[in-house]
């Protein structure tokens, strides 16, 4: 199979959902479906999908974070940094329902979150309150999102 | 007589004895501090900048400043210190970049970066706002396609 195709697949799926938390055959399912006639089988796109090696590059090319979490379920999140500083700034000032929710993909870990979520730290490296999020690439969206805003009140004031 | 070479050497400075030797994490501290947004490097250097926190420093010890907007990362030495003084050197400074593009430094005007689904004329797409010609098209991530428009010819031209 294809793998660049496959990687197109999984990250329209990703900026489809936004963030999507399942088992992973339902994922290679919409995967399957979104891939055509040309699909493989779904039992070969899990095996691509459990790959270390191809979630790496998804994360690290194609802003899509695909991760397993305690209970065993897959968690696929887009990680395009926002490029708005104006909807950087609002969602920096609104915080989850659930302090057991990951403050970037909104997923609630609920009895789990103190094994998946990490608190975010600030310049001072001290927690910040009620803000825990996934540690990859969540929290690195996270901070990228953190510092659009900074930067952008600096230009501002500048 | 003036062409006879002196005979006197100055003796080298005495061999150290075991009380000048310490470690340097017990004699001394190295602080982080982190400096509010827009501080100059001047003010860094400035006794009032200090005053209220300079009695916690030893002279020879070393400060860290962070910006708190990431705009540098400097490396002082206190040469003197106590209650409301402080006299300090600067052993280096290093203005940081941004870490992210945000739209009104790196993105050209006149320009935008959207998502445009699967396919040969998808993916994520680098669009001029005037007349909607698709710059870049097809690149992997948002950041690639950032990279791909400032490197294209129609945006170098523009500059």
């Amino acid at each position: 199979m294809d793998n660049e195709l496959l990687y197109r697949h999984v990250q329209a799926l990703a900026i489809h959902f936004v963030s999507y938390k399942g088992p992973l055959p339902a994922l290679a399912g919409f995967i399957k479906h979104s891939l055509g006639d040309s699909a493989p089988p779904i039992s070969q796109i899990e095996i691509a999908l459990r790959r270390e090696s191809v979630q790496l590059e998804l994360a690290t090319s194609w802003e899509v974070s695909l991760f397993t979490d305690t209970r065993g379920l897959f968690h696929l999140v887009n990680i395009s940094p926002e490029r708005d500083p104006e909807i950087a700034r609002r969602r920096l000032n609104n915080f989850p329902t659930s302090p057991s929710q990951c403050r970037w993909c909104l997923q609630d870990s609920r009895t789990l979150s103190h094994l998946e979520l990490v608190p975010e730290l600030d310049i001072h490296g001290h927690p910040v309150h009620r803000s825990r999020l996934h540690k990859g690439g969540c929290m690195r969206a996270w901070l990228l999102m953190r510092d659009l805003v900074s930067h952008a009140d600096i230009k501002r004031a500048g | 007589m003036a062409n006879t070479p002196s005979t006197e050497l100055t003796p080298p400075a005495p061999s150290l004895s075991i009380r000048d030797v310490q470690l340097q994490c017990e004699v001394n501290n190295i602080w982080r501090c982190t400096a509010p947004r827009n501080t100059s490097r001047e003010r860094l250097l400035e006794n009032s900048f200090w005053s209220v926190v300079s009695n916690k420093f030893r002279p020879w010890d070393e400060i860290v400043v962070v910006a708190s907007d990431r705009s540098f990362r400097a490396s002082l030495l206190v040469l003197e210190a106590g209650l409301g003084y402080c006299s300090l050197q600067e052993l280096s400074y290093q203005p940081l970049e941004a870490l992210l593009a945000s739209p009104d430094d790196l993105l050209p005007s006149n320009h935008r970066i959207e998502y445009g689904g699967i396919g040969p004329d998808g993916g994520w797409m680098a669009i001029r706002n005037s007349d909607s010609v698709v710059v870049i098209r097809n690149a992997k991530s948002s950041q690639e396609c950032l990279k791909l428009l400032l490197e294209h010819n129609s945006v170098r031209q523009a500059k």
